[in-house]
């Protein structure tokens, strides 16, 4: 599904990642945790195709292909999502509205026809029920005036009807307390299907009790430094992101290895 | 350009500063070098060219200047009325900064009553005429640079009829901790006395100083105080100006304050007008280094029959500067005031932040308010907002200080008094602060019915 | 018989500065003069069978084009003392807007479309006009009958075509051209035109008065509530021809009625001057609601040609708890000057002000409204969206007053300016004069560029770069088009679309 090999990329001139390798696998799930500012938002950015961010050196397959030369619409398109960790308002916008032009793009480039309004209002109030979104929001402007948990609830929403192949959790679980954090996990796992993988980046790893990873990776500092199964997460609930970093420069050889088990 | 004949009040005054000029003002700098004696000459030339600006003038459109016109000010040369005793002099001043001094009389400069601690030291701080006599090279290269004579006619007669002012130069790197205060004081016992009192400051890059300009009257007789004030701040140098207009209420009181702004220098500004019966007030200032930051604060208040015009300009030239502006107004009797706040953000201007806020409380039917904030921004990226409002207290605040046992009329003197003190609390010098804060007092309704 | 003009002269008159937009401009005696000789030089006036007049502009031409219209003698003097008046005057230049200079005397001020009689029905009309109607996207037949809304077509300054005049006169409403209404109801015209934006008002006002051509005229007597949106269509066709269309619009005592206009004209070369004037009047308890949305030629992407779009709006609120609402969608023309006001003179009466103004390319606008706070308790909202984009320059110019008897007045202004590219510019210029002490007044303005993270936002969930601009555009003039008609506010969200492509990329 996704191959990263020895991707650099920075912002405003300054090295955020610095040589990432990472294979995700159809039907997969991975977590990428690491303290602040390790990069974990970067690499979630630099696959979505912010333009901010600049890949100086490697490259990314997705389906096989060049994903870093197309278009954020274009990898929208092919079946990338990202659940962004700060979403956008957008004023004056309906949320609905703004979904039906986003399926639709979505729909005519995979050759799909497009849906009306009465068979898009149809397919929107199931997806609605799943994260508990009040249907109010639907007619309200793109997260304009919504609490935090509801702009976390909207992105998996716009998920759950955009059906994407590779979903990029950036962060949801941020700021969500334990009622937001089960619903959105839930509207999460029912969209799990052999055919889609998903990236889950996060601080903490209480996100991964409910959202179970086939494998962990620790960034720190612009790299993997270990890969692991999902035990891999309690052990950094343990230990903290100190404790894996202060194992040194072998533990990311002994990643680089983890991820060819991976692979 | 004017294409149409001039008024005839305006003729005749035009004409009678012309006289005046060749009578009174060339006469005075007598010791000064040929290329201030140059620059006079080319002011009078501006002014005798455009005259005094009318109505015409979109800078000017919304100021009356006929009062102004219809009697002549001649310049008050050299104590027509001399007679003010040292203590009469300290009554009126800020006695906290009275240490640190440089004190004007009828235009004239004082030295004898005058003290400045800290001289040397990169510091230099004295009367412009002298200055200019010893033949201070910044002066030359910096006298009425930002006040263009042609730009402005009433800056252009300052230019040509200026007797004194203030220089200050504060060296590279350093600063003084105490502001320097001026204080300009007018007494004359009859109507038609002009000064035009000449300031420059320059800050080499990374000095600091505060510098308050003080005007008072020590009569009550319709004078005219016509003053320009030059600010040239240098990359990472800080300046603090305030300019306090109190003078009596028969007084005309004109002003232009320009300022220039290095890389990341700062200057913030306040522009307080207390008195006088007609003021109007320029405040232009240039942002011309990346990562600049001005804060235009300013307060007006008009009692009587008072006019009193306020014009801010700031011109976003270099890229990521920041500006603040906030204006209060407070006008009751038959006042009347104006308000025009420039912001322009040019093409390379990118990145600027910029935010004007003009607020008016009007206390009386018969007072009246003009206020035109203006944005004008030829840049992108870029974060511009203004507001204005013009209205009576806030209902909920009175109602509230009421509910707390406050009779309605205290109740709307103390809200007025806080409207205006909200600016006057970000000054820097405490003692000033206070004796603001008093004057505020003063000169407000502690009462205010309805 | 002029009692409204007295009213409205003094209303104009109480604002002793009447500030901005006024043309304060004087007068040059020696000008007049030589107009004055110049009057009868040609000798030609009626006998002229042409449809076109010959080019410029004097006494004659006014004689000529209201003797072609076969209007009443008050007409012709009406237009005379505006010429008159108009000589003295100068072209205002205190707007945010650069152009060459406007020979008046090298433009046609008369032009006719063919006809061969009077026409009848819609069937008579020539069919070549029709389908240009047509091809322009504007219905005049079976579905704008099924939409319910009447037509009048004004098509080189002269009313073509006119339906469901019948069954608005059932209810007494009268809809038509000017010139109809010049004949049939000479007593109303009489009573209201000029008495809202008086000859004297400016430049443009009084050159319009003079010479304009046709335009349509609305009356909404007493209680009635207009059934349907009326609306017309103007469009700019043959060339050199300036167009000065005058439309007037009265509600009487609780009358209603919501008026539509759109524009479109097709590419030209020539710069074409558009001096159009309106004037609503709304008695107690009325309401007008006029929507426009103005998509004239704007030049091409290098600024050649355009439609000068000169226009004076004003609607008076003449009756207590009157109200009158102006909704303006603006994208088209090279330069747009148009300052739709209103003066709020009966107490509790309501004016409000949406404004959309896109500029792209080249395009100049110079747009606000005024709003004239005379009576008590009396409330204008100001909403207005400016977007430059390409070379554009966009200007915000409004003007609140309150005077000494609008106790309790209330304003509130919101402007924002969107920025798309570099090299446009957008600029705010309010002007905010207060005279009564419990008057409250309330501006507020931002100005940003279009949002980055919104862009990307958008294309991350696959939506398309021209298409991700236009819905934010889109949302961002929300607040204005939900004013709109349901069927305006579709047509004018396309066209900023349209008017945007290509400013982004």
């Amino acid at each position: 599904m996704l191959e990263i090999r020895d991707l650099h990329a920075t912002v405003e001139g300054k090295e955020i990642l610095r040589g990432i390798d990472l294979a995700v696998k159809v039907g997969e799930v991975h977590a990428i945790m690491g303290p602040n500012g390790s990069g974990k938002s970067t690499l979630a950015q630099v696959l979505a195709g912010h333009p901010a961010y600049v890949v100086t050196k490697g490259e990314v397959l997705y389906q096989g292909k060049n994903l870093l030369e197309l278009q954020p619409e274009e990898r929208a398109q092919r079946g990338i999502f990202l659940a962004f960790q700060y979403p956008v308002e957008i004023p004056g916008v309906s949320n609905s509205y703004f979904l039906k032009a986003a399926l639709n793009a979505v729909r005519k480039a995979q050759g799909l026809e497009e849906l009306d309004a009465i068979d898009f209002l149809e397919l929107v109030k199931d997806k609605v029920k799943l994260v508990e979104l009040p249907e109010a929001l639907l007619h309200r402007p793109v997260n304009e005036g919504f609490s935090g948990g509801e702009k976390k609830r909207n992105e998996i929403f716009q998920l759950a009807v955009l059906e994407p192949r590779l979903a990029i959790l950036d962060e949801t679980d941020s700021g969500l307390d334990i009622d937001a954090l089960r619903i959105v996990s839930q509207g999460v796992n029912r969209l799990r299907r052999p055919g889609n993988s998903v990236l889950v980046v996060t601080h903490y790893q209480r996100l991964l009790n409910y959202i179970v990873p086939d494998c962990v990776h620790v960034l720190v500092n612009g790299r993997i430094v270990r890969s692991g199964s999902k035990e891999l997460a309690l052990e950094l609930e343990e230990k903290g992101y100190d404790g894996i970093a202060d194992e040194g420069d072998e533990t990311v050889a002994e990643a680089a290895q983890g991820e060819a088990r991976v692979v | 350009m004017r294409d149409e004949p001039r008024a005839r009040n305006d003729t005749d005054a035009v004409a009678k500063y012309l006289s005046a000029f060749e009578s009174v003002g060339k006469g005075s700098w007598q010791d000064a070098p040929a290329w201030l004696a140059d620059l006079r000459q080319n002011a009078i030339r501006a002014f005798a060219e455009s005259g005094f600006p009318g109505r015409k003038d979109e800078e000017w459109r919304h100021t009356n200047l006929t009062p102004l016109l219809q009697a002549p000010f001649v310049p008050l040369v050299n104590g027509v009325t001399d007679a003010v005793a040292e203590s009469q002099i300290e009554a009126l001043a800020i006695p906290e900064l009275w240490k640190n001094r440089l004190v004007f009389v009828n235009g004239s400069y004082r030295p004898a009553l005058s003290s400045i601690a800290g001289q040397g030291d990169g510091i230099t701080v004295g009367g412009l005429a002298s200055v200019a006599a010893d033949g201070q090279p910044l002066l030359e290269q910096h006298l009425a640079r930002l006040a263009d004579p042609g730009a402005n006619p009433l800056a252009a007669l300052n230019t040509a009829f200026a007797q004194d002012g203030t220089f200050v130069h504060i060296a590279e790197g350093a600063s003084l901790e105490e502001p320097i205060y001026l204080l300009y004081l007018t007494s004359t016992l009859e109507d038609g006395g002009a000064t035009h009192p000449r300031n420059l400051v320059v800050l080499s890059p990374h000095a600091r100083v505060s510098v308050l300009e003080h005007y008072v009257s020590a009569c009550a007789a319709a004078h005219f105080t016509n003053g320009v004030t030059e600010l040239v701040v240098a990359d990472g140098a800080s300046l603090e100006h305030v300019r306090v207009q109190d003078e009596c209420l028969l007084a005309f009181h004109v002003s232009a304050t320009h300022g220039s702004l290095g890389r990341t220098a700062n200057l913030v500004s306040y522009n307080l007008s207390f008195g006088a019966r007609f003021a109007r007030n320029d405040v232009s200032v240039a942002l011309t280094g990346e990562n600049a930051l001005c804060t235009l604060n300013g307060v007006y208040l008009g009692t009587g029959e008072r006019r009193i015009d306020n014009h801010t300009s700031i011109d976003h030239v270099e890229p990521a500067c920041e500006s603040h502006e906030l204006y209060r107004g407070i006008l009751g009797g038959k006042s009347r005031g104006v308000f025009r706040g420039r912001i322009l953000v040019r093409p390379n201007a990118q990145k600027t932040d910029a935010k004007q806020t003009n607020n008016c409380l009007i206390l009386s039917d018969e007072a009246v308010i003009d206020t035109m904030p203006q944005l004008e921004i030829f840049a992108n990226d870029v974060k511009c907002t203004h507001g204005a409002t013009v209205g009576e207290l806030d209902e909920e605040a009175v109602f509230y200080l009421q509910a707390r046992g406050i009779a309605r009329p205290d109740a709307r003197g103390m809200l007025t008094h806080a409207f205006a003190s909200e600016v006057l609390s970000r000054l820097s010098n405490e003692a000033a602060r206070s004796f603001l804060e008093t004057r505020l007092k003063t000169i407000l309704p502690q009462k205010t019915g309805v | 018989m002029r009692q409204g003009q007295d009213a409205m002269d003094d209303a104009t008159n109480a604002s002793s500065i009447p500030v901005m937009m006024d043309d304060r401009d004087g007068s040059s005696d020696d000008v007049i003069e030589d107009r004055v000789q110049q009057e009868y030089q040609w000798g030609w006036s009626t006998e002229i069978e042409a449809d076109l007049a010959p080019k410029g502009l004097n006494e004659n031409i006014v004689r000529f084009i209201s003797e072609k219209k076969g209007e009443p003698e008050f007409m012709l003097q009406w237009r005379l003392k505006a010429y008159r008046h108009w000589l003295t005057m100068r072209e205002p230049s205190w707007a945010n807007v650069k152009y060459p200079p406007i020979d008046y005397q090298d433009a046609y001020y008369y032009a006719a479309p063919k006809k061969k009689a009077e026409l009848q029905s819609l069937d008579e009309v020539d069919p070549e006009l029709i389908r240009t109607f047509d091809k322009l996207g504007i219905p005049l037949e079976e579905q704008k009958v099924l939409a319910g809304v009447a037509v009048d077509a004004v098509f080189d300054s002269v009313s073509v075509a006119t339906t469901f005049k019948s069954k608005l006169a059932e209810m007494g409403v009268v809809f038509g051209s000017f010139s109809e209404a010049v004949h049939n109801h000479p007593d109303l015209i009489r009573k209201y035109l000029g008495t809202v934006v008086p000859y004297t008002d400016n430049f443009f006002a009084a050159l319009n008065s003079a010479v304009f051509s046709d335009g349509s005229f609305c009356y909404v007597p007493k209680g009635v509530r207009c059934p349907m949106e009326l609306s017309t269509y103007f469009r700019i066709n043959a060339q050199n021809t300036g167009q000065f269309e005058r439309t007037l619009i009265v509600a009487d005592e609780g009358a209603y009625v919501s008026y539509l206009e759109g524009c479109t004209a097709p590419m030209r070369d020539e710069n074409q001057l558009h001096a159009a004037v309106v004037e609503l009047v709304a008695m107690d308890n009325a309401e007008i609601k006029y929507s426009t949305v103005q998509n004239w030629y704007p030049g091409d992407k290098d600024g050649k040609g355009g439609i000068y779009n000169f226009v004076t709006k004003r609607g008076a609120c003449r009756g207590v708890n009157s109200k009158i609402s102006w909704t303006q969608v603006e994208t088209g023309s090279a330069i747009t000057w148009k300052y739709p006001g209103c003066i709020l003179q009966g107490d509790n009466s309501v004016g409000e002000f949406y404004s959309v103004a896109l500029t792209n390319n080249w395009q100049q606008a110079d747009t606000g409204t005024k709003m004239i706070h005379l009576g008590k308790n009396t409330r204008s909202t100001i909403v207005s969206k400016g977007i430059s984009a390409g070379q554009g320059q966009n200007t915000y110019r409004g003007l609140v007053q309150m005077m000494k008897g609008a106790t309790n007045a209330r304003n509130f202004t919101q402007c924002d300016s969107m920025l798309i590219g570099d090299k446009c510019g957008a600029h705010t210029f309010p002007y905010i004069e207060v005279r009564n002490s419990t008057a409250q007044a309330e501006h507020e303005a931002s100005t940003s560029k279009i949002g980055e993270d919104q862009i990307f936002y958008c294309k991350q969930r696959g939506i398309g770069l021209e298409d991700a601009v236009s819905m934010i555009v889109n949302g961002f003039c929300k607040e204005v088009f939900r004013e709109l008609p349901m069927e305006f506010a579709v047509e004018a969200q396309k066209l900023l679309g349209v008017s945007l492509e290509g400013s982004v990329g």
